[in-house]
């Protein structure tokens, strides 16, 4: 029987070529679209999962308390993880480690900059890692030991097998020999943490100005735990709630232990509760993959209703002969999980081609698992799931064909039907409508986010990392820098202004409320910083030299905070930061050094560049390769050992923005495959009404009709669905854009006129895939279609 | 004489939005075993109709219909599915066979439905196909025949599952005379070789082979000829 089925199958899809192009691209297209993000989603949810005992990991955090705020941060107390472990049984092992920094290394004359860390001993049992050589109950014990992966041990000694051989860092100061001790294998691609090396986490601890280290009231590293499988991580939690409180007076903070598996996905709070997150993205995109691979179903079923009188008397002959509705629904589920299966390969070689660009866009190292059998599973799952649902209304509704009517040449495509199939080509673009909308509103507010004034001028200025002797001699690279014409202006800072840093809630001021707390950036500045980035100082003086000891026991303030001293203290002279007292020497208009994301927070601008580690160069030419070779060479004059490095500050900021200008460029893409998957089907739907009123058309034609009337006639069928598609689409992406703008706390308006732009571009295409087929309807010889009947 | 179908009081009505027709008026009619009937009538007399019903292809909405002596007038499609399967074959006006198959293909499915083995069916199909003449033309599609060959073949499809009864819509109404002959003969041979056959037809000329016309008329039966009474 089932080869009975199959022969029907590939002698129907020959004969009926159009309607299987159409299908087969359709389908094929949406699993492409459905692989892809299926791949992108996997790959989401394996972060930090793949690692041997990934379950039992747990990254400790705190809710910091301010006010009626909560912040919530993986910074904890650089001691935090060792205490724990001497004192909870359940806590297997602890590890405190650093944030990631880069770093210049050096092996015989190759000098290359790694990304890594510190991190103590207990790390990497907690993160098992393969490791290559080395033995793991040796790593990270002593301070001369360095830890380098594969790739890192490629690149600087041009193989791995480099246990034992002694590598430089460059500190700035001195260069420190490293005894490489153990060597990671390739960090698999879902591991969220990406490094180079780990240094020995005491090497950080016992360098004479990282004391704070030891204080609870400060944070900085990280702390990852295992817990024993027995321990019971809720109770774990409550049992260190107030862990810090009680070695820490006077400070609020709720430490709880979350899973390292769910902080990629999950990890993100907004005042102390757990927000949606990246996981939202993973959401979307799953959703997004569903609704393309649904619209593809619907081209299936649409024209197969439609094309049902065709098969209406196969069906019929079949059931005179014996055959049963069951048998006959397996035998069109059978043909549509057949042209799944066609689309299937299809749609697998289009993710061969297309992964490279795709990996690019998605900011992913996705590779299909050819290998991995659960790969075919899933594979056979979605091309059963896909012809299933594709082939389930055709085959209830064939199925369902009487067999009487059949002869009697009776239609059975009947009001429902037709209705039903309205309706689904309704819904396709609704859908339809709903992405492109969404596309242009989030192009919109990205646009917004980038080209929105700062507050201070991010275009052609240079930000340059201050390492080795640039640091040390920073006033003499200014001094060079400031003589070329092209510059205008040098500073620098321990701040990117691309994040939080550092801040405190530990500030004072005249008549403020003993219980309001608010927290307040930090940021450390030299001398011309406000004129460097192009802040605009809405009242008071800059830092100068010649104001001596004013500019560094003041402060210069953004509006925000001058809003809040100034409700208590009119006169707004001064305030404390901890028992620092502070001069408020001027006011700069509020600039962002978060995200859009982020309302713009308190900031306090002091004069203290003794940690600066970014300088900024503004530089104003149309020469820009040249001035930079400049800049290069006066700082490779002064810092030989360190290779010149450079940013810009419009390129960083958009990093902020990376993910969303991922999720708007694979969003864009994935609505211009909405609108081609469901167009198919509409081509293939007005060809079938075209062929079905071939005879209306000829009598038309002989009765005088023009072409615009005949146009008319098929063109009438869709031109009230797909108006109504928009206006229900356009109602539902205003509201779901809503949704995501009020994630933004500088956003957008939603603009009336997305939706006419949105709604010309679908009804055009529409329009035109329809006419299309309507003109070549047009073009039968009247003669011709009477004689069809 | 055992009777094959048997219908007692049988009504069949069509609703439209407004207006409800009368297709079958309290029809009384026995066939036997064996027999050669044939109905005739009017267009829209209800000679279509009536023939749907007794190959259970339909229900009546009033009275009682006995299939081999079993009441089945208001069996389930499924019921009446099961009861079909190799008791009835059909041949329709236009043939109705599927465009997709070879005659051979044709010619089986009845047999793919009742499940019998691949080997029995190949011999069962071949050996039909012979007697129809059409052997030659076993990998030929329809499209590649001539009307009187397609019309051979629907009846090969309509006798290889060796059915008790076999019901002909117009059988020879889409061929020309030498066709329409040798498919009548074709009819004549199976009946008398035992095969109860139940013909509708416009044709005086086909119904004269025949042992009984059942004229119909505004959906009721108005007269019973025997072939002797039969005045062509």
């Amino acid at each position: 029987m089932f080869k009975n089925h199959f022969k029907i199958a590939i002698r129907g899809f020959i004969r009926h070529k159009l309607t299987f192009f159409i299908n087969l691209v359709g389908l094929g297209l949406g699993l492409w679209a459905a692989i892809l993000i299926g791949l992108w989603v996997q790959h989401e949810y394996t972060i930090d999962r793949d690692l041997d005992g990934s379950e039992q990991v747990y990254r400790i955090m705190e809710h910091q308390t301010y006010g009626t705020e909560v912040f919530t941060t993986t910074s904890t107390p650089g001691i935090l993880a060792r205490e724990l472990k001497a004192i909870y049984p359940e806590v297997e092992k602890a590890a405190n480690f650093s944030w990631m920094e880069e770093n210049l290394f050096q092996y015989a004359d190759k000098k290359i900059r790694l990304n890594g860390f510190y991190a103590e001993a207990d790390y990497l049992h907690i993160q098992k890692f393969d490791l290559l050589y080395g033995n793991r109950e040796k790593l990270l014990m002593d301070k001369s030991h360095i830890v380098l992966t594969e790739d890192a041990a490629n690149k600087l000694f041009g193989r791995t097998d480099v246990e034992g051989e002694t590598i430089l860092l460059n500190d700035g100061m001195e260069r420190v020999p490293f005894v490489v001790q153990g060597i990671l294998a390739d960090l698999p691609s879902t591991s969220s943490v990406q490094f180079d090396y780990i240094l020995p986490y005491q090497l950080m601890f016992d360098k004479p100005f990282n004391g704070w280290l030891q204080n609870w009231g400060s944070n900085g590293p990280s702390t990852l735990v295992r817990l024993s499988k027995e321990s019971d991580p809720g109770k774990f939690s409550q049992k260190i709630e107030n862990f810090i409180n009680e070695r820490n007076e006077g400070s609020s903070v709720q430490l709880f232990a979350f899973p390292q598996e769910d902080l990629y996905l999950h990890g993100q709070f907004k005042g102390g509760e757990q927000v949606a997150g990246r996981f939202s993205y993973v959401k979307l995109f799953a959703l997004i993959g569903f609704f393309i691979l649904l619209i593809a179903c619907i081209n299936f079923m649409n024209l197969s209703t439609a094309k049902s009188q065709k098969r209406a008397r196969e069906v019929g002959v079949r059931k005179v002969v014996g055959a049963e509705n069951g048998a006959l629904m397996v035998q069109f589920l059978t043909e549509s999980i057949f042209i799944t299966f066609f689309a299937a390969l299809m749609a697998l070689l289009l993710v061969e081609i297309s992964l490279p660009v795709f990996n690019d866009l998605s900011g992913k190292t996705t590779s299909v698992p050819y290998g991995e059998w659960f790969f075919w599973i899933q594979m056979l799952a979605i091309v059963m799931f896909t012809g299933l649902l594709a082939g389930s209304y055709p085959a209830f509704y064939l199925t369902a064909t009487k067999v009487v009517a059949v002869f009697k040449n009776h239609s059975n495509a009947g009001k429902n039907v037709v209705r039903a199939r309205k309706g689904l080509v309704l819904f396709q673009f609704i859908l339809a409508t709903i992405l492109i909308i969404s596309t242009l509103v989030v192009y919109q507010q990205i646009s917004f986010a980038l080209q929105h004034n700062l507050g201070y001028n991010k275009e052609q200025l240079l930000v340059i990392p201050l390492e080795g002797k640039l640091s040390e001699n920073f006033e003499v690279f200014k001094n060079q820098l400031e003589r070329l014409p092209e510059v205008k202006g040098a500073s620098r800072s321990n701040h990117s202004l691309l994040g939080r840093n550092r801040n405190t809630g530990n500030i004072h001021w005249e008549g403020k409320d003993p219980d309001f707390t608010a927290l307040f950036e930090i940021i450390e500045v030299d001398y011309d910083f406000l004129e460097t980035l192009g802040m605009n100082l809405v009242r008071g003086e800059s830092f100068s030299p010649e104001k001596g000891a004013d500019s560094l026991q003041g402060a210069i303030i953004n509006q925000r905070a001058y809003e809040l001293i100034v409700q208590d203290d009119p006169q707004a002279l001064g305030f404390k930061i901890g028992d620092d007292i502070r001069e408020i020497t001027g006011v700069v208009e509020n600039f962002h050094f978060q995200s859009f994301r982020e309302q713009i927070e308190p900031a306090i601008i002091v004069l203290d560049p003794e940690y600066a580690s970014k300088g900024f160069v503004r530089v104003e030419t149309v020469d820009m390769q040249n001035t930079i070779a400049t800049i290069q060479s006066i700082a490779e004059t002064l810092n030989p050992d360190y290779p010149f490095q450079y940013n810009f500050m419009d390129e960083n900021y958009a990093k902020l923005y990376s993910d969303d200008v991922r999720i708007r460029e694979l969003a864009k893409y994935f609505s211009l495959l909405a609108i081609l998957i469901s167009c198919l089907g509409l081509l293939g739907l007005s060809a079938h009404i075209a062929e079905q009123k071939t005879k209306e058309i000829g009598i038309r034609k002989v009765l005088g009709a023009s072409t615009l009337s005949i146009l008319n006639v098929i063109n009438r069928e869709f031109i009230f669905i797909v108006a109504l598609s928009i206006l229900l689409g356009s109602g539902l992406a205003y509201w779901l854009m809503k949704e995501w703008l009020s994630g933004y706390a500088y956003r957008i308006d939603f603009e009336w006129w997305i939706v006419p732009l949105s709604a010309l571009v679908i009804f055009s295409i529409a329009f035109l895939t329809v006419t299309l087929q309507a003109l070549r309807a047009t073009g039968t010889n009247a003669v011709h279609a009477l004689k069809t009947e | 004489m055992q009777h094959i179908i048997k219908t007692n009081q049988l009504k069949k009505r069509y609703t439209t939005e407004e207006v409800e027709t009368t297709a079958l008026d309290d029809i009384q009619i026995e066939i036997k075993k064996g027999e050669f009937v044939a109905i005739m009538g009017p267009s829209g007399c209800g000679k279509s109709t009536l023939l749907n019903i007794i190959g259970l292809l339909d229900n009546p909405d009033e009275g009682e219909y006995y299939f081999l002596e079993k009441e089945v007038a208001h069996f389930s499609e499924r019921q009446r599915s099961q009861l079909r399967k190799g008791n009835i074959g059909f041949v329709f006006q236009s043939f109705n066979l599927i465009d997709e198959l070879t005659c051979f293909e044709n010619v089986e499915l009845p047999l793919l439905y009742l499940k019998i083995p691949a080997e029995e069916r190949k011999k069962k199909v071949e050996e039909v196909l012979t007697r129809m003449n059409i052997m030659h033309r076993k990998n030929h599609f329809p499209q590649q025949l001539s009307g009187g060959q397609q019309q051979r073949v629907a009846i090969a499809r309509a006798i290889v599952a060796k059915p008790a009864v076999i019901l002909a819509d117009e059988p020879t109404g889409n061929l020309d005379s030498a066709n329409g002959e040798e498919v009548m003969r074709l009819l004549e041979e199976l009946n008398n070789e035992g095969t109860t056959i139940v013909m509708v037809t416009h044709s005086p000329h086909d119904a004269n082979y025949a042992h009984r016309i059942i004229n119909l008329f505004d959906g009721k039966v108005v007269t019973e000829n025997i072939r002797e009474q039969f005045h062509i």
